[in-house]
């Protein structure tokens, strides 16, 4: 099972690329079954993957249209980013 | 593309004076809006969209990459570094005050992937911020750009 996470900020072409350059650093380090793509909030509306790693700003609006989402406050945190995505991991883990 | 391409030597600014973040966001695009790459429109749509969604654009401690919606004015694809004499508030309680601004345009993000991923080594790069704070024209920065950049090629 591989999950599919979309990276996201408003306008989908900066802050969420640097983002999913850092996400996919700690997904490869510590081998996550996740894969990313990026993508702006319209993207958002036609989502259909597992779930959205976005800055700490935009995850109400994430949460609102009821997807799973790991918000981030300081890109160059890892230990952040690995809580949230291990956090969502353990999530998954009753279902499977 | 590389990172140092998107950077005009007149896009690096060293100790504007901003009275709070909208005025640092006019301030750290205004090289930029001069030389047409983005328009004015664009600038507003920063500061509109921060203050709808919050500061998303805030990226580290101390760190900040003013962008918005590309269709709403950039011509070109740019990149500014611009340090103010006095940090400012953006209202993210992790990473304020905010002392260095990246303004960035891009039509196309894709192409400009690795010049990200050269952006997020630099801002983890604590010699390039203090090259940033002891400089008083834009060439040593722009020399710190393109020896990381060289660097990173080699890797």
């Amino acid at each position: 099972m591989t999950y599919h996470a979309l990276v996201c900020c408003r306008a989908g072409m900066g802050s969420s690329m640097m983002l999913k350059i850092k996400a996919d650093q700690v997904i490869k380090e510590n081998d996550y079954p996740i894969t990313t793509r990026p993508g702006n909030l319209k993207a958002l509306k036609a989502f259909t993957g597992d779930l959205v790693i976005t800055m700490n700003d935009l995850v109400d609006e994430v949460r609102d249209e009821g997807i799973y989402a790991v918000g981030v406050d300081d890109i160059l945190d890892v230990g952040q980013i690995k809580a949230g995505l291990e956090a969502f991991l353990a999530s998954k883990k009753g279902e499977a | 593309m590389q990172l140092s391409s998107l950077i005009d030597p007149a896009f690096v600014q060293l100790g504007v004076v901003a009275l709070d973040w909208r005025d640092a966001v006019r301030a750290c695009c205004a090289p930029m809006v001069l030389a047409g790459a983005f328009e004015g429109a664009y600038v507003d749509d920063i500061i509109s969209g921060a203050e709808e969604h919050g500061p998303y654009f805030v990226l580290t401690r101390g760190v900040a990459m003013p962008h918005g919606l590309p269709e709403t004015g950039v011509n070109a694809p740019a990149l500014g570094i611009c340090r103010l004499e006095e940090p400012v508030d953006f209202g993210n309680d992790a990473c304020d005050p905010v002392r260095y601004l990246l303004p960035f345009g891009s039509t196309d993000a894709e192409a400009h992937l690795d010049a990200l991923a050269a952006l997020v080594d630099l801002i983890g790069d604590s010699a390039f911020f203090a090259t940033i704070d002891s400089a008083c024209d834009p060439q040593p920065v722009l020399a710190y750009v393109r020896a990381a950049e060289k660097e990173r090629e080699e890797a």
